[in-house]
């Protein structure tokens, strides 16, 4: 129908489609006709029912990563294995003569532990720091004015920890996983031979946050688990339960360097499968997911060959995503009355 | 011409609610439809589309 007042208008606009910070026009349908507006406040309208209502200001985006791309904080404790823990030892830089069990040949004094050869047989120096059955520790220690023979790290009750041996002059760090049974006795087993001093001497727990299974270690120093290959079946590196990610998406990362053999997958619990099946190549390695466990686990398993050469790198970390609805505040919600205030402008 | 189908049909000159209203939207087509497509297409936001329609509608009925 020709000459109507739709087809006269020039301008024809109601707040029905808008943008931030304009009106479009239904006529002309190029835009000319849009009307932009700013506000600095909020503002009132009438609504359908007649009452005067407070409306919000189109603003800038309200919606905190509303495009997912921002990260949230990390969820896995200790992630790239560089945290350390308290020090063990009392008196380790053997400023005072006590806190020490001396064995035959055993003596403090003048700031350091010196065994003279005296003794017949193996002779034990230590004290007890606490029960570390099942955890990885950092050991380190001086040995100075060496003479003759060696002495062992000891940790007692611990049958099938490695122990291992200094037998000359230097700065030794060991990173040790210390077997179940341990009664807290920890120190230095000098064999018949050893004449020599020892100073410096460090106990940290490392890997906290972690479970090791057989053949994993961590280099604490080079922010880094390891795992040597001689495990004999599938060997786990497990973190601690991890709360506050339940349904969420979570992004899952590490990297793998120094591969040497094997594979190794990843899995993090309670996401109905298998995040990375048997890698077996250096990389960075990055999934998002979500798990239904309220504390799930990160699992890295180890089949039997896996190894990295002592220079393994895993890093793992899986970091929340901040999940908000994305949804914008609007003027013009909730504007469903019969009648929509609407401009006509009419050029004859 | 013969075996020809017409290519136009006139409808004539229809009244909306009289003589001929039958073919009235035939005659006389809405120019709603394609506005709000347009202004769909082009706009981040649109709602409240019933009473849009109904507004302009009735802008459409007056001479």
């Amino acid at each position: 129908m020709a000459d109507n007042l739709l087809d006269k208008a020039s301008i024809l606009l109601t707040p029905t489609a808008y943008d931030n910070g304009s009106m479009l026009s239904i006529k002309p349908e190029n835009g000319d006709g849009d009307f932009d507006f700013e506000r600095n406040s909020a503002a009132t309208r009438v609504n359908a029912q007649g009452l005067v209502e407070n409306v919000q200001i189109i603003s800038p985006e309200l919606v905190s990563n509303g495009n997912f791309s921002q990260i949230g904080t990390e969820e896995v404790l200790n992630g790239n294995f560089s945290q350390e823990g308290s020090e063990l030892v009392t008196n380790g830089d053997f400023s005072v003569d006590s806190n020490w069990n001396k064995g035959t040949g055993w003596s403090i004094s003048g700031g350091k532990a010196s065994c003279d050869g005296s003794q017949t047989s193996n002779s034990l120096f230590f004290q007890n720091i606490g029960s570390l059955a099942n955890k990885t520790v950092k050991f380190s220690f001086t040995l100075s004015n060496y003479v003759s023979g060696q002495i062992n790290t000891a940790f007692f009750s611990a049958s099938g920890t490695t122990s291992y041996v200094a037998s000359a002059n230097g700065d030794y760090t060991f990173y040790i996983d210390v077997a179940s049974g341990h009664n807290g006795n920890t120190g230095f087993t000098a064999n018949s031979d050893f004449i020599g001093s020892i100073d410096n001497v460090s106990i940290k727990e490392v890997a906290q946050n972690w479970t090791l299974g057989s053949g994993w270690s961590v280099d604490q120093d080079n922010s880094k688990a390891i795992c040597d290959g001689t495990q004999t079946s599938t060997s786990t590196l497990q973190s601690a339960r991890i709360s506050n990610i339940q349904n969420d998406l979570v992004k899952l990362s590490f990297e793998i360097k120094d591969y040497s053999a094997g594979a190794v997958s990843v899995t993090l619990e309670g996401t109905g499968g298998i995040e990375f099946n048997n890698l077996a190549a250096n990389g960075v390695y990055e999934i998002n997911v979500a798990s239904t466990d309220s504390l799930p686990r990160l699992l890295f398993n180890a089949n039997s060959s896996f190894e990295t050469l002592g220079w393994g790198l895993l890093k793992a970390t899986v970091i929340k995503s901040i999940n908000i609805p994305a949804r914008k505040n609007r003027i013009f919600d909730h504007m469903n009355g019969s009648t929509l205030p609407t401009i006509i402008l009419l050029v004859e | 011409m013969a075996n020809e189908i017409y290519p136009v049909s006139w409808w004539g000159n229809p009244v909306q609610n009289g003589w001929g209203g039958i073919y009235y939207d035939f005659a006389y087509p809405s120019a709603i439809p394609s506005l709000l497509t347009t202004l769909q297409a082009r706009a981040s936001y649109y709602e409240n589309v019933t009473c849009t329609t109904a507004t302009l509608t009735e802008l459409e009925n007056i001479e």
